[in-house]
């Protein structure tokens, strides 16, 4: 236990004095090697970020005692509708593959957001945990249908994980992380040796397709389809995480882990469960990716997948849950687009990755927010500075 | 009266140091109870110990139960709560959620209720909003509940952290240093909301420098030096002893 500890504190600092609002942060515990990144990913949003829905918070709006959820409610829905009409729009095969690896990206990525967005675990697990699903998956499928090797999949990963987690949750943060980085590596030398349970260099020919109701989804439409469907529930699913208690639960152990123990939270238990959730998400995401694209090998999981779905929060923005998919539409389709630049990709990747880090930290995604929330700002001081507006409106009232 | 906080031969140490020799002390359950001692003489880490955020020896009890040493979540279960001495809110959820977090113990807030029992959840969730809500008008932060607490003062954190205490449910709040940084005015307010919550049945027990809002407020107080308690008794009969003032002043025991 280190006496460096923000909980065991220094003597105060009396000659603050008076109490200023400049003081409000606090301490970051020393040794945290990773704090300047935390502070700057998650730092809190500009004013009026904590009343508006799209920060992942179930506050009331107005004054209002109960939490209105039902705008957000109403966005997933108009997301999933539009994505939906995508194929008759858009109906090369080659485009809407890349539309369907976009959205197997945004149910993996959704997992991270759990994992690292909200509860601060800095994993390197996830694109492991996303190939233990597909190799699972496969595997299964051999004696199951897709459905219940899906099941299979992802009952078995999030065991694996919650058993993982179990193993190291006295490494701290950046231990943690390096753990994880051990688990993906060890977890890609078993796919390439195991070969009775996977294949001959840990590739896998996967035969049967998938049948929803008796139909054989083998068109890619259907497969967009499909795997709108898996970011349907995965979005739903993250959003009800995020109007439960499970949230604050969530963002007080990513912040202040101790303190949040000391206010009877179960900070393994949020751990624990997250870190689960988080990996089940990547298990059906892979067990989708290798039923379509019927091939599977050890690299393609490899810690550059880690690397990408990082990126994929960082660029989208680690504040909501809607920065995977902005973010998994930048990581994926963005390369193809500049394929003629291919030599370049990378070099394009760097600078925009700086670009958000310095510029725009909570992301592309929060741009959008920002906007809003200076539109919100602007209105509000035109409302108190302009007495005349509310006298005439009072005026108008009268009339 | 209730035994209240009683600790016995309670022993922390860093590496060869020793921060807390062997303390024994009583503390009432009811009412308001201080400690004082000079810089470095282990109040803040008497509290961790207690509070179960530094490995210690020795026993810790609250009414006769006993508290399982360095587990911070039974010193919560056995009715401690407590503040820091710079205040740890959460800066990126809002005061509701802040003093909601003081809640989580008692249960359905998992994924089972998230996701399948939710009309439970969402009655459980209802009955602690409106709790947090009284528990914010009492600190008198009840018009900041959807601010984010990273927006708050220093002052308001403070007030924002006793809420947080209150909602865990506890016999006795622990504050470390409530008044540090605060200007006389906010003091003052500190003292009266202290006093309001102590008479609605709450018990405390305070460390602080500021000797008058200590006399204002403590029917007891104990000294630390060294680790060790060397007096106790009623504020005005502590600070007249001698000893008590070589601890201060540091004549005897530092030479």
């Amino acid at each position: 236990m280190s006496v460096s500890d923000p909980v065991a504190g220094g003597e105060p600092s009396r000659t603050t004095g008076a109490g200023g609002a400049g003081r409000s942060r606090p301490v970051q515990p020393s040794g945290d090697l990773l704090a300047p990144l935390r502070q700057r990913l998650f730092r809190p949003a500009g004013p009026g970020a904590g009343s508006d829905g799209s920060a992942g918070s179930p506050v009331s709006i107005g004054g209002r005692r109960s939490p209105r959820t039902w705008p957000q409610w109403a966005r997933l829905a108009a997301f999933i509708v539009a994505a939906a009409l995508a194929p008759l729009v858009v109906s090369g095969a080659y485009q809407l593959g890349i539309a369907t690896l976009v959205l197997i990206y945004v149910v993996v990525s959704l997992g991270f957001y759990l994992v690292f967005c909200l509860t601060g675990q800095f994993s390197f697990a996830q694109a492991a945990m996303f190939g233990l699903g597909a190799y699972v998956g496969a595997w299964a499928d051999r004696f199951t249908g897709f459905w219940l090797s899906l099941v299979i999949a992802v009952a078995i990963t999030a065991a694996v994980a919650a058993l993982f987690l179990l193993l190291v949750r006295r490494a701290s943060e950046l231990y943690f992380a390096i753990a994880t980085l051990g688990f993906a590596e060890v977890a890609i030398l078993v796919f390439q040796n195991w070969t009775a349970f996977t294949g001959s260099g840990g590739e896998v020919q996967l035969t049967t397709g998938i049948s929803v109701f008796g139909a054989v989804v083998d068109t890619p439409a259907g497969q967009f389809w499909l795997a709108l469907g898996f970011a349907g529930v995965a979005l739903i699913l993250v959003k009800l995480v995020e109007l439960s208690p499970m949230r604050r639960e969530a963002v007080a152990v990513r912040d202040h882990e101790r303190v949040a123990l000391g206010m009877g939270v179960n900070t393994l238990r949020v751990r624990v469960v997250m870190f689960a959730l988080g990996s089940a998400f990547a298990a059906a995401a892979g067990s989708l990716f290798a039923t379509t694209q019927g091939f599977i090998d050890p690299d393609s999981f490899a810690v550059g997948l880690g690397i990408d779905i990082f990126l994929v929060v960082i660029l989208g923005g680690v504040g909501s849950m809607w920065g995977t998919v902005v973010g998994s539409i930048f990581v994926v389709a963005l390369p193809e687009i500049a394929r003629p630049a291919a030599t370049y990709s990378d070099l394009i990747f760097s600078v925009c990755l700086l670009v958000v880090i310095f510029l725009l930290p909570q992301g592309f995604g929060g741009i959008l927010q920002q906007a809003r929330t200076a539109l919100i700002v602007r209105r509000q001081k035109a409302a108190a500075g302009g007495l005349p507006v509310t006298d005439q409106a009072a005026a108008e009232g009268d009339r | 009266m209730t035994a209240g906080l009683v600790t016995d031969d309670l022993r922390v140490t860093f590496g060869d140091v020793v921060a807390v020799d062997g303390v024994s002390l009583t503390v009432p359950g009811a009412g308001c109870n201080g400690l004082i001692g000079p810089n470095g003489s282990g109040k803040t880490t008497f509290l961790n110990a207690v509070s179960g955020f530094v490995r210690a020896s020795g026993s810790v009890t609250v009414d006769g139960r006993p508290v399982a040493l360095g587990r911070p979540r039974s010193a919560v279960a056995c009715g401690l709560a407590r503040t820091f001495q710079t205040p740890q809110t959460f800066v990126n959820l809002t005061c509701r959620e802040n003093v909601l977090l003081g809640m989580s113990q008692e249960g359905i807030t998992g994924l089972s209720a998230t996701w399948v029992l939710r009309p439970r959840l969402a009655r459980a969730e209802r009955d602690r909003w409106g709790r947090a809500a009284a528990l914010l008008d009492l600190v008198n932060l009840a018009g900041r509940a959807d601010d984010l607490a990273g927006a708050l003062s220093y002052g308001e954190q403070r007030r924002l952290e006793i809420a947080r205490a209150l909602a865990t449910g506890p016999k006795m709040v622990l504050l470390d240093e409530p008044a540090a940084g605060l200007n006389q005015r906010e003091t003052e307010q500190l003292a009266e909301l202290i006093e309001r919550i102590r008479d609605d049945g709450v018990a405390f027990f305070l460390i602080e420098h500021k000797l008058d809002f200590v006399t204002r407020l403590c029917d007891r107080l104990s000294v630390l030096a060294l680790g060790r308690v060397i007096a106790g008794g009623p504020p005005a009969e502590v600070l007249r002893d001698r000893d008590v003032m070589d601890a201060y002043l540091g004549m005897r025991t530092r030479a």
